[in-house]
């Protein structure tokens, strides 16, 4: 077995410990929380603790399934078997998902403490969780049965993963509200946000579930009635779904016929010749393609927005001197130059060929393909130059200093990505979230590359202010861009002659 | 004296140790349609890469256009065009753009480069789908685009590397007759295939190999008068039964499988 391999196995192990520890210790705790909640007789706690069951197992199998798709059940209906029993297995594969046997656990706790807490409870709670288990499985199969049919189209696959990469973003800004990084206050949510939320909560299936328990004084059946009409419904759907697969539903791209063909004229940029705009035009469609990427680079933007928005972000940089707010943000951003540049032709794929065959220098590409990627960053530095110099003051000198660093350091990062880019080139693939923009080993020298810059950045950071030598930043940025120019060339010319003697693990390692 | 256009001297290529190909001499003619043919894992596919800068040699010389392509790769890849066996294509580009896109990387002006675009494109039967990612492509489409792509600038001489693998027939009479066109013109094409059907009724000149070695080349005629095999008494052989007689392939069925 490969080290690799040994590693993952590890670490599997660890993170499967630690999902056990999770699980086992939500049991307990929602045993011992529905004594106590129903002995202080709040059982709308209760409520709570379904909507936890609901919404783990509604959502945890969709992150799953989008960063390691399983099996894709779609393909068991290829197997001589009945339609009864593909409905059969598809509820049992169901019920033996890792988030469906926790939440099963987890209400067979709550269920347990509610036989310890009010006895009363406990035959018709074991009929109402019954009813609330086939609520969730069937909801679960179904909205899993449509995430498949997404995934079973490359458009779909992307979508997805752009989706799932935005939904990602929601604990990071809970993140930066705990930490006062966004100024909730100057939030305000309009009230009808509050009904509508008051208006789905009490016809949620967790509350209905809760309601037909403990009706109160009313004693209406409504809750019951409308929670069973809900299983009744999602039962419906799900079988009219799984029959379509079952019998033969096809899903694939489609496209629009084109009526009339008319292939525009590829990019002319003005100062550069027909073959460098070809690849700076191909560069920049597919960057925009990938959403990853896009996410990445958009990243950087998002965060500065929020430190000019929130408070914290005001105190720390003074907007009456915006430079420091801008170095700021130029460092942040040069972080994120190697999410493009440190594997240049991983986008590209087994199109690394294409290039091979092309009458153009591998180094004329690759410089090509650095001011595309260099042109980009810098156009999302001066929309963010543009949003500092709105809102505060930047001294010319500190902007000409800034903009001569941060030129520097992308210079110097676009240099250092094209030797990572042939020593380390990784396939990437659009669709599936596990894919990283860069091998592991990139990963590791950009923190080499940049470790040395953020020094330097540093000295001349705390010499200025030390010393008051106003004009230091100015010098050394504008001396550091001359340098990063000279080692940008050594560095390329050094990734042509390594991918000039590597072609074949290159082309082998990007499926050419 | 015919123009020498493709040629090789004691070409050889090894991966770590094991021998792809052996001392592979061979010469393509000017306007000839050549057929270089072999078993699954005989050094076609590694002899085309080496032809078309793909692949470096271990020793020996690849001249093409009279040009040493170790010397001059770059003059030689603006006159070549390649179908290599993975395709090579841009597939987050749509169509139109990625023949676009290889025109100017061609050198051609960005006005005739979708000119021709649009030409190949109706001539490829992909007219409907020039706005689709290459990526949503069939295989067979894939391998019309990489075929406009590798002529879109007009090249001198063809390398293609099983063009009609998994193409259904209509594409592959397409292909056909863009071939048929380019060789008209003045064109030279090397190819390779399994398909002997295609070989024999397209190709002029055809070369054997056999793990990594030139076991029989020349034209068709000049192929049937040196085998001879059990059973015919004429000398007209089909290209297939040449090739097994050559490759030595054609085993009787032992008592294998007998349950199928």
């Amino acid at each position: 077995m490969s080290r690799k391999r040994q590693a993952e196995l590890v670490m599997g192990a660890i993170s499967y410990v630690f999902m056990g520890l999770f699980v086992f210790s939500v049991t307990t705790g929602l045993f011992f929380g529905t004594i106590v909640a129903l002995r202080a007789d709040k059982p709308v706690v209760l409520e709570f603790m379904l909507w936890g069951v609901f919404l783990f197992w509604q959502l945890v199998p969709i992150l799953f399934e989008g960063y390691s798709p399983g099996l894709n059940f779609r393909e068991v209906a290829r197997y001589p078997v009945s339609l009864r029993l593909y409905l059969l297995l598809n509820a049992a594969y169901g019920l033996f998902d890792p988030a469906a046997l926790s939440g099963l656990l987890w209400l067979a706790s709550i269920w347990l403490g509610i036989l310890f807490a009010r006895p009363g409870w406990a035959l018709p709670a074991a009929a109402l969780f019954l009813v609330f288990v086939a609520l969730n499985l069937l909801c679960n199969r179904m909205v899993i049965g449509i995430f498949e049919r997404f995934q079973s189209t490359r458009r779909g696959r992307e979508r997805m993963v752009a989706v799932l990469l935005l939904f990602m973003l929601v604990p990071q800004m809970f993140n930066f509200i705990a930490n006062g990084w966004i100024n909730v206050h100057r939030f305000h949510l309009p009230h009808w946000v509050f009904d509508a939320v008051a208006v789905v909560r009490s016809i949620s299936p967790p509350r209905l579930v809760l309601q037909s328990l403990d009706p109160g004084e009313t004693q209406s059946l409504l809750p019951l009635a409308l929670l069973l009409a809900y299983a009744l419904l999602a039962a419906v759907l799900q079988f009219r779904q799984l029959r379509a697969v079952y019998q033969g539903e096809i899903y694939a791209e489609s496209f629009k016929v084109q009526r009339e063909l008319k292939v525009k004229p590829g990019w002319q940029l003005p100062g550069l010749s027909p073959a460098v705009s070809a690849i700076l035009e191909k560069e920049l469609r597919y960057i925009r393609q990938n959403s990853r990427l896009l996410v990445a680079l958009a990243y950087p933007l998002v965060l500065f927005g929020f430190l000019l928005l929130g408070g914290p972000g005001k105190k720390m940089f003074s907007l009456s001197n915006g430079g420091n707010l801008l170095g700021a943000f130029a460092g942040f951003l040069a972080l994120s130059v190697s999410n493009i540049s440190y594997n240049t032709f991983g986008m590209d794929g087994e199109g690394f060929g294409r290039w091979l065959l092309s009458p153009l220098p591998l180094q004329k590409i690759m410089r090509a393909k650095n001011l595309a990627h260099g042109a980009l960053m810098f156009t999302i530095y001066l929309v963010g130059t543009a949003a500092v110099l709105a809102v505060g003051h930047v001294p010319p000198d500190k902007l000409v200093a800034v903009t001569a660093g941060f030129l520097s350091l992308l210079t110097i990062n676009l240099g250092a990505g094209n030797v990572m880019s042939v020593y380390w080139p990784k396939r990437i693939d659009f669709t599936k979230m596990t894919t990283r923009m860069t091998s592991s080993a990139s990963g590791f020298a950009a923190l080499l590359v940049l470790a040395p810059m953020a020094g330097v950045s540093g000295i001349v950071v705390f010499a200025t202010w030390y010393w008051k030598l106003s004009w230091l930043p100015l010098v050394a940025g504008l001396a550091g861009l001359a340098l990063s120019l000279k080692i940008y060339s050594w560095l390329l010319n050094w990734a042509v002659r390594h991918a000039g003697e590597h072609l074949e693990e290159i082309s082998s390692e990007l499926g050419v | 004296m015919p123009e020498i256009v493709v040629e090789t001297v004691s070409l050889r290529r090894t991966f770590a140790g094991l021998v792809a190909v052996d001392n592979l001499d061979l010469k393509v003619e000017k306007q000839q349609f050549y057929g270089f043919l072999g078993p699954n894992g005989a050094g076609k596919s590694t002899t085309i890469k080496m032809l078309t800068g793909l692949l470096r040699p271990t020793s020996g010389q690849v001249r093409i256009l009279g040009l040493d392509l170790a010397q001059n790769s770059v003059a030689v890849k603006g006159r070549i065009g390649v179908v290599p066996e993975g395709l090579a294509l841009f597939e987050r580009l749509t169509g139109a753009q990625l023949l676009n896109f290889v025109g100017r990387m061609y050198g051609l002006d960005r006005e005739i480069a979708a000119e021709r675009s649009a030409e190949l494109l109706e001539f490829m039967d992909l007219k409907d789908s020039a706005d689709k990612l290459v990526a949503d492509y069939s295989h067979g489409m894939k391998k019309k685009t990489a075929l406009a792509a590798a002529v879109i600038h007009g090249p001198a001489v063809l390398f293609l590397d099983e063009p009609f693998e998994g193409v259904d027939a209509i594409a592959a009479t397409t292909l056909k007759r863009l071939l048929q066109r380019f060789i008209t013109h003045g064109g030279t094409v090397f190819l390779t295939s399994h398909v002997l059907e295609v070989v024999e009724r397209l190709c002029t000149h055809i070369g054997i190999i056999r793990q990594g070695r030139m076991v029989a080349s020349g034209s068709l005629e000049e192929l049937r008068a040196g085998v001879r095999v059990e059973g015919h008494l004429q000398p007209s052989l089909t290209l297939e039964e040449i090739f097994l007689q050559v490759v030595g392939g054609s085993k009787q069925d032992p008592e294998v499988l007998s349950w199928l």
